[in-house]
Formats: C-alpha cells, sequence, structure tokens
C-alpha cells in the first residue's frame, strides 16, 4: 500500500488552491426584476427632453398607435394647438423611429362639423376589442363629445362619426343639476382615456378637474353605432372612482397638500403576469402654485359594472420631482419591451417629452 | 443627539478580505487569508456551509439524488453524515470540480445569477487510537469566484432567495469520526465559517458651503471572525444489506455590522466652525445568509448489483429571519440637530417560511463488474429528490421569489483496480449531471399599487461535476 502523509496531502491540496477562488470580483450584478411602471420615471434625456416639438405650437395629450409586436416604430397623435390660442386645436400625427432623434408632427386633422373649433384627447382602442373594426381612434371635440374614427396604413385619418358623435356631452356628464341662474360655468370635461375589460369598454375621464368617473359601454353597442344599425349607444355612468385630493403635492421642502386639480388623465389595462386584469392610471395632479404627474391602481372587481372600485392613489411621484417645467398629460407604452412614458412638457415651448424608468 | 433607526440597502459584494486592515487601501492577500484560514480551521476542528444544500458535493452522491447519508464512505461524508468516515478504514484522497448554472426567469424575464462551480477535494485518514477505529475527514468546496459573497438588500427589494447568495460560499468541513462497535459509527464536528465586521472611520473638517474642499482622513477596520456549528451522525450496518443513518446540522446564521462614522468640524476654511465636533455613528447590521437546522433519516438497501438509498431530511426554515439589514443612525451635530430629520425605525414582518421535508431516492447499478481482467467496474447511477419551496404567499411589501425544485439526477462510476504498485487500491472517476426544475410559480399581491406587483418565477438549475476519488 502507497502511503501519504498528512504534510504531503496537505501542501498538494494548497498547491490546487492556488488558481480557486480569484476569479470572482465584487460589482453587482444589475437588477433586471420587472417593476410596475408606476413610479420612478425620469426625462430620458433631460438637456432635449422633447421629442417631438413644433416652433410656435403646443403639443400635448400624446396617444400611441398600436403596433405589432417589436415594432421599432412609434407612431404618436396628440393635440396641437397655436401658442396662447388652446380653445382652438387639431389632431396630429407623428412618426417616431428613434428615441434619441427629436421629430415634428407629420400630419393634422382639423375639427369639422360637431366637433366645433377643437380636436383632443386622442385614445387608442387596440384592434382585438373591436371584432373586426381594426383600431380604433375615440377622440373629443370642443364640447367633450366623442368620436370614433380609423387609420389605414398612410396614417390617413377616416372619422367613422361624421355627423354625430358616439357619445355626447350629455351622455358623459349625466343629469345636471338645475341652472342657478347665477353665472353657472358650464361642467368641464377632461381627456377621455378607453380601456376593454371583458365585453365591456370604459371610457375614463375627469369632471371639472374634480374627479374621476367612466361610462360603460359594450362592445356590441360599439359596434352596432358604427356599422349604424343603431343611433344612439347605451352607456353606464360611473360614481366617482378618484379625486383630485386623494393625491398629496408636494408644497416647498416638506409640505404636502392636497391637490386641487386632476386632468390629463390615461387608464390602461395590464394583464399581470400571473393573469390577473389590473387597472393603471396615470394623469396631472395640481395645486395653484405646482404640478406634478401621479398614477394610481386598481384590481378590477367581480362586478361588471365597477360598483365600489376606488382607484388606490401611488404616494411616489410618477416622474422625478426635479424635472424642470411643468407635465402634463402622461401616456404609458411599451416600446421595445420597457415601459415608455410620453407627456405633454411645458419649458420654454410645449411639446411631446419621453421619460424612462430609472 | 438623534437617533433612528431604519432598514437600507447593503448592496457590497464580498469576495475577500483581509482579517484587518487600518489606515490602508490594501487588497487583501488571498492566499494567504486562504492559508491562514485554513490553518485555524484546522485549528478548530470543521467547517461547513450551504452551497452543498442546493447542489451536493463530490460526484456519486448528486448522482444518486444526495440520497447519501446511508451510504456515505468518502470524503463527501464530511458533509452528508460524517459517522461514514470511519467505515472504510482505507486512506481516501478526492479530487474534482463541480459546476451549476441557474436559468431562472421572473415573469419571463431572464435573471442574472452567478454560477457556483469550484473545486472540490477531500481526504479521509484513517487510525487507530487505543484500539479504537477512528477516522479524520476534510470536505472542501472551493468556489471559482467568491470565497463568499454578501449581497444585503433592503427588505422590499425582490430577490431570488434561494439561488441569490445561498450557493456563493466558500466550504469546509473537517470531522472525526469513531467506530463503537460492529457496524456502529458515530461522526461529528464543529462547522465553521466567517462573518465580518467593518467600521470606515473619517475624521476632519467638511466644507459646510464647498463639500469638494473637505479635509477628512479616512480608516478601514474590517474583522474576520468565527463562527462555529455543530453536527454530528450516526450510521448502523443493520445487515451487510442494510443501513440506516441519522444526522443533525446545526442553524448557522451569518450576522454582518459595518459602521460608518465621521467625526468632524462643519466649516469652511479659514471661518469659525459651525459645529465643532460634530459626530455621526451609523452601523449597519444584517442577516445575510442562513441555514436552518436539519434532521436527516437515511437508509440504504445493497442487493447483489443494485444500491437503493432513501433520505428524507426535515429542515427547519421557520426560523429564517428577514434578510434584510437595519442600521441605526447617531447624529450629533450640536444646535443644528433640529433641522435634521432622521427616519423612524421599521421593524421587519416575520418572512414566514416553511419548514421542509425534502425526500431523496438514489439508485446504483453496477453495470460492468471484473472486465479488463479484472481490473474495471462501472456504476450507472440515478437520483431524484424534491424540495418544496419554503417561501410562502408574497402578498405584502416583500418579494422573496421561489417555487419548488425537482432534481433529477445521473451518473457513472468507474472503478481501476490494480492500475499499478504504486496504485494498488482501486482509483474510481465519477461523473454526474443533473437539473433542477422550477414548474412555474405564481406570487400575487394584495396591494395593485405594489412596486413589484403580481409575479412569476421558474426555470431550471443545470449542474455537472467530475470527481476522481483514491483509495491509498
Amino acid at each position: 500500500m502507497a502511503t501519504v502523509s498528512s504534510g504531503r496531502a496537505w501542501l498538494l491540496l494548497s498547491g490546487l488552491l492556488w488558481g480557486c477562488g480569484t476569479l470572482g470580483d465584487a460589482s453587482e450584478l444589475p437588477d433586471t426584476w420587472p417593476r410596475t411602471p408606476l413610479r420612478g420615471f425620469a426625462l430620458r434625456d433631460a438637456e432635449t427632453p422633447l421629442l417631438i416639438s413644433q416652433s410656435g405650437s403646443v403639443l400635448d395629450q400624446p396617444a400611441v398607435q398600436p403596433q405589432t409586436e417589436g415594432s421599432s416604430r412609434l407612431v404618436v397623435w396628440g393635440r396641437r394647438s397655436e401658442r396662447g390660442q388652446s380653445a382652438r386645436s387639431s389632431l396630429f400625427r407623428s412618426e417616431v423611429t428613434d428615441l434619441a432623434t427629436p421629430t415634428t408632427p407629420q400630419s393634422e386633422v382639423m375639427p369639422t362639423g360637431w366637433e366645433g373649433a377643437a380636436l383632443r384627447a386622442p385614445t387608442w382602442l387596440p384592434a382585438e376589442s373591436t371584432d373586426g373594426l381594426g383600431p380604433l381612434l375615440l377622440y373629443q371635440g370642443e364640447d367633450g363629445s366623442v368620436g370614433v374614427a380609423s387609420v389605414d396604413d398612410t396614417g390617413s385619418l377616416q372619422r367613422l362619426t361624421p355627423t354625430a358623435p358616439l357619445l355626447n356631452r350629455r351622455a358623459l356628464l349625466g343629469p345636471e343639476p338645475s341652472p342657478t341662474g347665477m353665472g353657472d360655468k358650464p361642467s368641464e370635461l377632461g381627456r377621455i382615456s378607453i380601456v376593454a375589460l371583458g365585453e365591456q369598454l370604459r371610457l375614463y375621464y375627469t369632471v371639472d378637474a374634480t374627479y374621476l368617473r367612466f361610462a360603460q359601454l359594450s362592445k356590441t353597442g360599439l359596434q352596432a353605432r358604427l356599422r349604424n344599425q343603431t343611433t344612439e349607444v347605451a352607456v353606464v355612468l360611473s360614481e366617482p372612482v378618484l379625486w383630485a385630493s386623494d393625491f398629496e403635492i408636494l408644497s416647498g421642502r416638506s409640505d404636502r397638500k392636497p391637490a386641487q386639480r386632476l386632468d390629463g388623465v390615461m387608464v390602461r389595462a395590464v394583464l399581470t403576469p400571473t393573469g390577473r386584469q389590473r387597472l393603471d392610471l396615470y394623469a396631472a395632479a395640481a395645486i395653484p402654485t405646482k404640478s406634478m404627474l401621479v398614477a394610481a391602481s386598481l384590481y378590477p372587481g367581480s362586478s361588471p359594472s365597477g360598483a365600489g372600485e376606488r382607484f388606490l392613489p401611488v404616494e411616489a411621484p410618477l416622474l422625478a420631482a426635479n424635472t424642470e417645467g411643468e407635465p402634463s398629460s402622461p401616456t404609458l407604452t411599451i416600446y421595445q419591451g420597457q415601459p415608455l412614458l410620453l407627456l405633454g412638457l411645458r419649458q420654454v415651448s410645449t411639446g411631446i417629452a419621453a421619460a424612462v424608468m430609472k | 443627539m438623534t437617533k433612528a433607526t431604519q432598514s437600507s440597502n447593503q448592496t457590497a459584494a464580498f469576495a475577500k478580505r483581509p482579517r484587518s486592515i487600518a489606515g490602508s487601501q490594501k487588497k487583501p492577500a488571498l492566499l494567504s487569508s486562504m492559508l491562514c484560514g485554513l490553518g485555524l480551521l484546522a485549528a478548530t476542528q470543521s467547517a461547513r456551509a450551504n452551497p452543498l444544500d442546493a447542489f451536493g458535493l463530490g460526484a456519486r452522491a448528486p448522482a444518486l439524488g444526495s440520497a447519501y447519508a446511508a451510504v456515505a464512505d468518502d470524503s463527501a461524508a464530511g458533509y452528508y453524515n460524517p459517522a461514514g468516515l470511519a467505515r472504510s478504514g482505507e486512506l481516501h484522497i478526492d479530487l474534482g470540480y463541480q459546476a451549476a448554472r441557474p436559468a431562472l426567469s421572473v415573469s419571463g424575464q431572464r435573471q442574472l445569477l452567478l454560477d457556483t462551480r469550484g473545486l472540490t477535494a477531500g481526504i479521509v485518514l484513517p487510525g487507530r487510537v487505543l484500539g479504537v477505529q477512528m477516522a479524520f475527514g476534510l470536505s472542501l468546496f472551493l468556489p471559482d469566484q467568491h470565497i463568499t459573497r454578501i449581497h444585503v438588500l433592503s427588505h422590499d427589494l425582490p430577490r431570488l432567495h434561494m439561488y441569490d447568495n445561498r450557493t456563493q460560499r466558500f466550504f469546509l468541513a473537517a470531522n472525526l469520526a469513531v467506530r463503537l462497535w460492529r457496524g456502529l459509527y458515530v461522526g461529528g464536528g464543529l462547522s465553521f465559517l466567517s462573518r465580518s465586521s467593518g467600521t470606515v472611520q473619517l475624521k476632519g473638517q467638511i466644507g459646510l458651503t464647498d463639500p469638494a474642499g473637505s479635509t477628512l482622513t479616512s480608516a478601514v477596520a474590517v474583522d474576520l471572525l468565527a463562527v462555529r456549528y455543530p453536527q454530528v451522525g450516526l450510521l448502523w450496518e443493520v445487515t451487510r444489506q442494510l443501513s440506516l443513518a441519522l444526522v443533525y446540522r446545526h442553524r448557522f446564521l451569518l450576522q454582518l455590522e459595518q459602521g460608518f462614522n465621521i467625526d468632524a468640524d462643519v466649516a469652511d476654511p479659514g471661518r469659525e466652525p459651525v459645529v465643532t465636533g460634530g459626530k455621526l455613528r451609523e452601523l449597519a447590521r444584517s442577516v445575510d445568509l442562513f441555514q436552518p437546522w436539519q434532521l436527516v433519516l437515511g437508509t440504504a438497501l445493497r442487493l447483489p448489483r443494485v444500491q437503493v438509498s432513501f433520505d428524507l431530511t426535515y429542515s427547519r426554515f421557520s426560523e429564517q429571519p428577514a434578510p434584510a439589514a437595519t442600521f441605526t443612525l447617531d447624529l450629533d451635530i450640536g444646535q443644528l440637530g433640529d433641522l435634521v430629520k432622521l427616519p423612524k425605525s421599521v421593524p421587519y414582518p416575520d418572512p414566514g417560511f416553511h419548514d421542509l421535508l425534502i425526500p431523496a431516492v438514489g439508485v446504483e447499478w453496477r453495470a460492468i463488474e471484473g472486465a479488463a481482467g479484472d481490473r474495471l467496474a462501472l456504476d450507472l447511477r440515478a437520483g431524484y429528490r424534491y424540495e418544496a419551496s419554503p417561501v410562502p404567499e408574497q402578498l405584502g411589501e416583500s418579494s422573496f421569489g421561489d417555487a419548488d425544485k425537482h432534481i433529477v439526477s445521473c451518473g457513472f462510476g468507474l472503478t481501476l483496480s490494480r492500475l499499478s504498485r504504486s496504485f494498488a487500491k482501486p482509483l474510481s472517476l465519477d461523473g454526474f449531471a443533473a437539473v433542477t426544475m422550477l414548474p412555474l410559480r405564481r406570487f400575487d399581491k394584495s396591494d395593485p399599487r405594489s412596486p413589484v406587483g403580481d409575479f412569476t418565477v421558474s426555470g431550471t438549475v443545470w449542474q455537472a461535476g467530475g470527481q476522481l476519488r483514491w483509495r491509498l
């Protein structure tokens, strides 16, 4: 039997250990865990934040046209008005191929007929929710009434409700209180945002920038209306599902004040990785001296009407608090697999800015 | 004086540290610290840690699904059952290499995780003392990349809990085993790893309006302190065919302390200090690594050409503390203290991990015996181990991702006998491959505003290894 002393065994082991335990370093692995896009955004390029802008124009209320998955193209619709003439506005369309290359609106749609002097608040209903009608663009006219249009491959818009809106102002406001004769101001209908939940469609919007509600209609009702099988669409109006005062605005170094205005709302239906549906809301909340982007979220309940549902406000700001300028009308989309926040940003000029999660 | 305790994000990877550094920025001398550590370990008897809980040790045992408590007779007994060291009465030297590559996804997104790979080595030294058969065994797993890795996250940050730090650890076990009576063996040892305690000390003057003009001298002191825990094993060869084993591994908890002290005046150069003798004391305490105590019941049945082994491990994961850091801040800046608000203490909730019962089964078949002039034998092996996830639903703030684990393995053992006069005893070459499958697990959050949101965990971990076992 061969013998090996314990000393030699130690020597052998020590020699083999020489190259081990030396290949690693103390660098931290990148955190690639997916996060919910409800907080933590910062401008993609703080030096030149505007992705879409036009001299002398105010561009805001961006909405991203549904694209095939993996497309590097970003087709953005939004509202355009001349500076100082916000009552008159049109819809613009702009194609972005690279977030690092600022661009301008490439086409424009002017209001006509029942739309009055303004077109605003474009919002997209994807093709899978329209039963063969393709992706639909919903928008608001001057008084807040809602129209529908389709867009062909060349980007040309065709109105599907040319003679009368899909939903008029009265349908969205419901029975209004009797006038007092004391100089009542008409209610203000905020930016609309449409989401599909099963067989129902919900059109979210703010009233008087004070609270959020939705008008619910069925997909079949929408299709019947667009195929001219009926002239009216039945809607059910919800109770308020979120109040401006649910959000707090940081005023000064540490004071927090309830927001007085909530506007520019966008609501997005998300299917979570475990298969649950979640609604994420993005908006601008403001006090007289400050405006900030905020988010809220809810799991839709089992009630088809959405009764009792309330959005829960996210405490942390959606966009970094040190962002220069006044942000408005956020829109979230998934671009090249990552959340991308588009927003109206007023600095020297007002245009569409892009923000990413940091 | 203002005080506060708060959770924190401590993300320091910690590969190699000298025992102590003071007023120095020198890189640690790895080899000397390792040899120092080895010497210390030899002097204090033992060491062990637990990447092996996940991947096993050696090449034969992982091929058998780690159902090895009643089978062990080589240096791997230092992990599976120290009593097995005294079984063969032969000098063993084992040397090999093993690797594991996790390919895990969270919500369909592949996560970046470190491989676990490194040298395995071991020795069994038999002997007799006062007529009693004994053996001393040393078992080693030395990772390629990190001797140990510290990655302490705040409680709310998501992580793949079982594949983060748990598999990045140096392992060294030294055990003593004794044959009590015919067929009855007992063995045990102390387990050992190091924990760190360190402080960064800054002294001097902090520029009030020009922080870049601060003049501070620094000193760093880090100590590696020994952590020990025991393990014992019992092995009973009831008959030539049947063996029973009982093994206890004690709990292991790696606590880290890192301090940061500033003693400084706050002033602009050439002006009267606004604060004289200001002090900031920060102490971070974190639980980085945890191994539950384990009780293993094993059995092995040897038939003429087939051996079947079975282990059942009780793993006390319910004692797992919140794997996060707390830190204490003491700030003394005189009358300016009122202007500074330090965050309040946030106690961590019990993570609520579950205890586990882990079954494992292994089969070894002597496929070829006595070939090449009675010089060659070939064993084929297969194993299966099921490890449920100890991690409960993650409805709240924490997001510890994990899933059940099905580990399927196979391997071979080629034994060569009478190779030469110097190698009169058999030389074995073992190899194994294994895959750990984590079926999709869904985690829902109760609050829709959760920063992490609902998530899923799934994936596989691929393993392979080889080992030479040399009997002398």
